[in-house]
């Protein structure tokens, strides 16, 4: 059974789509990561057009994160005061990396700086996470200890400091604000929702729970990644609603498993995994420089 | 509809029978000047028909809407895979399908080919020949590999009384847009005149809408997406989570 895509100018079977949808929808609410960084790929091995991939799948995290955040809400796993914070700064630094891009672009340097520093980026993140859970298995014997969590969050006292009940902690409002300006700013630069850099950014910078970090990440990417949309609704008329309900079915199947995963896990399991999960995103974009691309050519046409 | 009507077909072979074998000679039509575009082969099926003397032989070339192509060529850049040229052409076919009757000659066909189209088409000034050449070759590799470019075959079937018909499907994946049906008829190897029709490749129903959407009502159509997700991404949950309590 094929389903035909407007936007993207190509019938796929339907199976496929919704099947993508699952497996991004597991690990989106599983991590709280949005899983642009899979999802995109998939869509464009099976058939559709890069832009329309990338665009839609933006859209799409609208509805799977929601899911996501709607679950972990239920469970009270959300710390609402933080996610405003990250997305007032990732909004303003979505500009910011919006500018930065257009200006690498005329360079003529936006390839280079966005596949090595991807690489760079997550491979020592993804690195930083797996050596760090494996150094608590093996003194803790598997606990993460919460004095560890604590002493990870910094503690300024840059004016003014505002109480996250939610996470237990008391930061100056400078921290989450520049945080999320950072990860905004890179994730417009890369290309990505940001989840993969915000989730550690949570836990090694501003030092919350991790029982948190899945459903209040969930709930910026909301944010973001509709404005991503409607940018790209805008700017490119790139977004194929089809594509989208077809591959957010299967996505909302998904889920719901992810959830269920998410709050079996523990902080260290949580960590090793999701380190582990950067870390072949980093080795996939290392292999997709270094060798040799299996399409040496695109073509783009345009009205003109 | 876009199907072939089995009587307009019928019904214009009696009027060709009624008028005389002189006055068909320059007849040619297709069964219908709309194309709809969606995952039905039937309704993407073009076909071409007409009449001509049995000792012309018949080319029918079906080009898709032109636009300007932007083909990148990925380089190599100090041992990195990160690199690509650009070269633009102006006016190319998005799509290019050649079929010919059987005593067409396969030079013939590739004169009117692909190959010999891109040839002609214009390049931005900048690009250096070499790689001109090179952006060139990868259009056309690409239509090909995209199916929008299929081999040029001898598919035009001939009938007793000059009557000859031609089938050609265009992919789900074409343009929408205007479409040029040009048939050449052959004197030995040279086209003695041609005939030329246009048809649209358009979508309907819920396709055409969202694409109609899409390129008209932009920011709207940006905002409903994301409404739209909102909206599926909550009642699915709810419902997901009423039939696990069940």
């Amino acid at each position: 059974m094929e389903v035909y895509l407007p936007i993207a100018q190509v019938s796929l079977p339907l199976p496929g789509l919704v099947g993508i949808g699952f497996v991004v929808g597991v690990l989106s609410a599983a991590f709280g990561v949005g899983g642009g960084f899979l999802i995109t790929p998939l869509l464009i091995f099976a058939g559709v057009p890069p832009i329309v991939a990338v665009a839609s799948s933006a859209n799409q995290l609208v509805g799977i994160s929601l899911s996501g955040f709607v679950a972990h809400f239920r469970a009270r796993r959300v710390d609402f005061r933080m996610a405003a914070c990250l997305t007032c700064g990732g909004l303003a630094g979505s500009l910011l990396g919006v500018a930065a891009t257009a200006a690498l672009r005329r360079a003529g340097l936006f390839d280079v700086f966005v596949a090595t520093g991807y690489v760079v980026l997550l491979g020592v993140v993804g690195s930083l996470m797996v050596a760090q859970g494996a150094r608590t298995v093996l003194r803790r014997g598997g606990h993460q200890s919460k004095a560890a969590s604590r002493n990870a969050a910094w503690s300024w006292a840059l004016p003014p400091l505002i109480d996250f009940p939610a996470s237990s902690l008391r930061l100056s409002l400078a921290l989450p604000l520049g945080v999320g300006f950072l990860i905004g700013a890179l994730a417009a630069l890369l290309g990505v929702g940001g989840g993969f850099l915000v989730v550690p950014a949570m836990i090694h910078l501003l030092g919350m729970p991790t029982r948190l970090v899945p459903g209040t990440s969930l709930l910026q990417t909301v944010f973001i990644a509709a404005a991503a949309t409607i940018l790209n609704a805008w700017s490119n008329a790139s977004v194929d609603a089809i594509l989208v309900v077809t591959v957010l079915v299967g996505g909302l199947m998904g889920a719901q498993l992810g959830s269920v995963i998410a709050g079996r896990l523990g902080g260290t399991a949580f960590n090793v995994l999701l380190g582990a999960l950067i870390f072949v995103v980093a080795l996939r974009m290392s292999l997709e420089i270094f060798l040799p691309p299996a399409q040496l050519v695109s073509v783009e046409f345009v009205k003109g | 509809m876009a199907r072939t009507h089995p009587f307009a077909l019928a019904g214009f072979l009696a009027a060709l029978a009624a008028h005389g074998p002189a006055a068909a000679e320059s007849m040619v039509d297709v069964a219908s000047r709309i194309l709809i575009l969606n995952g039905d082969p039937e309704s993407r099926e073009l076909v071409v028909f007409g009449t001509t003397s049995p000792a012309e032989e018949i080319v029918v070339r079906v080009i898709g809407p032109e636009r300007a192509a932007g083909v990148s060529i990925r380089r190599r850049l100090l041992g990195l895979w990160v690199g690509a040229e650009t070269v633009r052409f102006s006016g190319a076919p998005t799509f290019h399908a050649v079929s010919g009757s059987l005593g067409v000659r396969d030079a013939t066909l590739e004169e009117f080919g692909l190959r010999a189209e891109v040839s002609q088409l214009r390049a931005d000034r900048l690009a250096r020949p070499s790689l001109t050449a090179e952006a060139r070759g990868a259009l056309y590799e690409q239509l090909r590999q995209a199916g929008l470019a299929p081999e040029p075959r001898r598919s035009v079937l001939r009938r007793e009384g000059g009557f000859f018909r031609a089938k050609i499907q265009l992919p789900p994946n074409s343009m929408v847009g205007r479409y040029q049906v040009i048939v050449d008829f052959l004197d030995g190897v040279r086209s003695s005149r041609s005939e030329v029709i246009g048809i649209d490749a358009v979508q309907i129903g819920t396709g055409a809408y969202v694409s109609r959407m899409a390129h008209d009502h932009r920011l709207a159509y940006g905002f409903g997406c994301v409404t739209g997700a909102l909206f599926l991404g909550l009642l699915g949950t709810l419902t997901l989570n009423r039939l696990a309590r069940a």
